[in-house]
């Protein structure tokens, strides 16, 4: 299978991780050989009729409220304001 | 040999009992080994000072004074946290992990921080942001991965345990290719609380030693349920040394005459192998029949799937895990204009290649098109898996598996071909795929001084017995079951 340029910078956006034009051929191959070595779950799939069966089982648990102090973590925030969390603004011209 | 810095931790405690030797002689004894002889391999990313690594350490714990290293996705509360990633430099983790808080509250002394592979993804240690560590056996290869610092540091005697872990292996390659027995256990039996998560369903912290009776101790301080892990199981915390040598007591010479050995022959008998390794697992397997175990030839037909089940599910689980990292509450933040900017620009200089490529594939393989293809057909590959496993242990107490193709890599092996690479985790990720325990043992050297392992697999919750099993074949091993592998330059 092959993959394109344009579907690493798909992914690059779906993962907000920003590709650059130097790293694609690396990805690329790095990606396909990867997906070329998993494609036999396709064909296993097809040789035998697999049901499928439960394994992981989630569990729950009560909720309850816990007190935290907020200053350990708010002192580790690259930029932060009394107990905010500081990022740059959503749109670019924003003010 | 240095008899302090390759004693067991049971002679340790042994000698601390007895007053030869104070808490504070052997915490120095152990910072000087690192001092000494950390350069040649850099297994530690930190050494903690003396007094900060006293001032923690509960005096009245059973582990009193015996100082081990920590893998640096494990938090320890007021120590950076890294997972050896440019993302999370500067990073100081607020919390302990389950592990460390219960290594505290024992008393063991926790020394420092140790290297590995950029959030545990890797299987060589070289894709550390900060450095690269050395197998204490051949400054030239590498000591495994992704727990390669934990494995080093243990192997050269700079400390007599090692937390790691395991998401597809993490801990067994990197025990076999340093000569050390390395646990994975039943997903659940320790608490993945402050253990930064790859694949949430895969992931379990692991053990380094250099002796069986070692390895169980260390599991008796951390395994358990615990309230803060929803996935830990409901396994009170016991004394996993207590009946350890059960076997070798009722029976000298053939102590493992009520025990059958399942040797997964698709695995012993795969291509790529190298002869000396091969040789050397055979040479395991006469020594169990001499012990008097009975040896079943059995084929596991699915493993052969699980290297592509295991490479789809825990890149998958990965991508979804990593999202946290954007530069919004703690860790590196890129310059940017823009909201969005700053995460695409975080996570791009944040990440080094691999984590970045595996992000990629993870979000490939659930993305729409796709998931029904790869993620979902890798789920029910999954339950076959370990059905299959299970079915095997209906007519065999343990499996006999290989766990490298062969001796530790030189660097830059896999330089050019990443999948090769990834095919290192071949022989063990079936295992965590399953959710079931295997310990890495040690069983020989090569003509060139290089350690293999093999692995025991059990069921669930069997660590019990498959430390008796491999205690009654270290025994044979050596006169006194302490373990020989000691690496040139380090004794």
């Amino acid at each position: 299978m092959k993959i394109t340029k344009e579907e690493v910078l798909k992914l690059g956006q779906i993962s907000m991780i920003h590709i650059s034009d130097s790293e694609i051929p690396s990805l690329i191959e790095r990606l396909e050989s990867l997906l070329n070595y998993v494609c036999c779950l396709k064909e296993l799939s097809s040789q035998r009729s697999l049901k499928e069966m439960p394994h992981n089982i989630n569990t729950l648990r009560e909720d309850s409220v816990q007190q935290v102090n907020p200053t350990p973590i708010i002192k580790l925030a690259p930029e932060s304001e009394s107990n905010y969390f500081v990022v740059p603004a959503i749109l670019k011209d924003h003010k | 040999m240095n008899n302090l810095a390759f004693a067991s931790i049971k002679e340790l405690k042994n000698k601390l009992f007895k007053k030869e030797i104070s808490h504070e002689e052997l915490l120095k004894f152990f910072l000087n080994r690192f001092e000494k002889y950390d350069s040649k391999i850099n297994s530690a990313l930190e050494v903690f000072d003396y007094d900060s690594i006293l001032s923690v350490s509960n005096k009245n714990g059973s582990l009193y004074g015996i100082p081990g290293i920590i893998k640096d996705n494990i938090c320890q509360k007021n120590r950076k946290l890294t997972c050896a990633s440019k993302i999370l430099e500067n990073y100081i983790s607020p919390y302990d992990a389950t592990a460390s808080s219960r290594f505290k509250d024992d008393g063991a002394f926790l020394i420092g921080r140790a290297n590995m592979d950029e959030f545990a993804m890797g299987s060589s240690t070289e894709t550390s942001y900060f450095k690269k560590t050395c197998n204490p056996w051949n400054l030239k290869a590498v000591p495994g991965g992704s727990s390669g610092g934990s494995a080093a540091a243990v192997a050269a005697g700079l400390v007599p345990w090692a937390l790691g872990s395991e998401t597809g292996g993490s801990v067994r390659q990197p025990a076999a290719f340093c000569g050390l027995f390395g646990l994975k256990p039943t997903y659940g039996l320790i608490s993945r609380y402050g253990l930064v998560a790859y694949a949430s369903s895969l992931d379990q912290i692991g053990i380094f030693t250099r002796s069986v009776y070692d390895n169980a101790l260390i599991l008796s301080s951390i395994a358990g349920k615990d309230n803060n892990d929803s996935t830990s199981l409901n396994v009170d915390p016991k004394n996993y040394t207590a009946q350890i040598d059960e076997f070798t007591k009722a029976d000298k010479n053939t102590p493992l005459k009520n025990i059958t050995l399942g040797i997964i022959d698709n695995a012993l008998e795969a291509e790529g192998i190298e002869p000396e390794a091969y040789n050397l697992l055979n040479k395991a397997i006469k020594t169990f029949e001499k012990l008097g175990a009975k040896i079943k030839r059995i084929k596991l037909p699915m493993m052969d799937y699980a290297a592509a089940t295991y490479f789809v599910i825990s890149r998958a689980e990965a991508a979804s895990n990593l999202s946290r990292f954007d530069g919004v509450k703690y860790g590196f933040r890129a310059k940017a204009d823009s909201l969005n900017d700053m995460y695409i620009n975080t996570r791009e200089e944040g990440f080094g290649f691999e984590v970045k490529s595996r992000i990629l594939v993870g979000n490939y393989v659930l993305s729409a098109g796709h998931a029904e293809e790869f993620y979902t057909n890798a789920k029910i590959t999954q339950s076959h898996l370990r059905n299959e496993f299970i079915e095997a242990f209906e007519q065999i107490d343990l499996l006999f598996s290989p766990v490298t193709p062969g001796k530790a890599f030189e660097f830059e092996r896999f330089s050019t071909n990443k999948l090769l690479m990834d095919l290192q985790d071949y022989f063990t990720c079936s295992v965590n795929l399953a959710g079931i325990p295997s310990l890495s043992i040690p069983c020989g050297l090569t003509t060139d001084n290089m350690p293999i392992g093999f692995q025991l697999i059990g069921p669930d919750l069997s660590e019990a017995l498959i430390y008796q099993v491999a205690y009654a074949y270290e025994q044979n091993l050596t006169d006194n079951g302490l373990n020989n592998f000691i690496p040139a330059g380090f004794e």
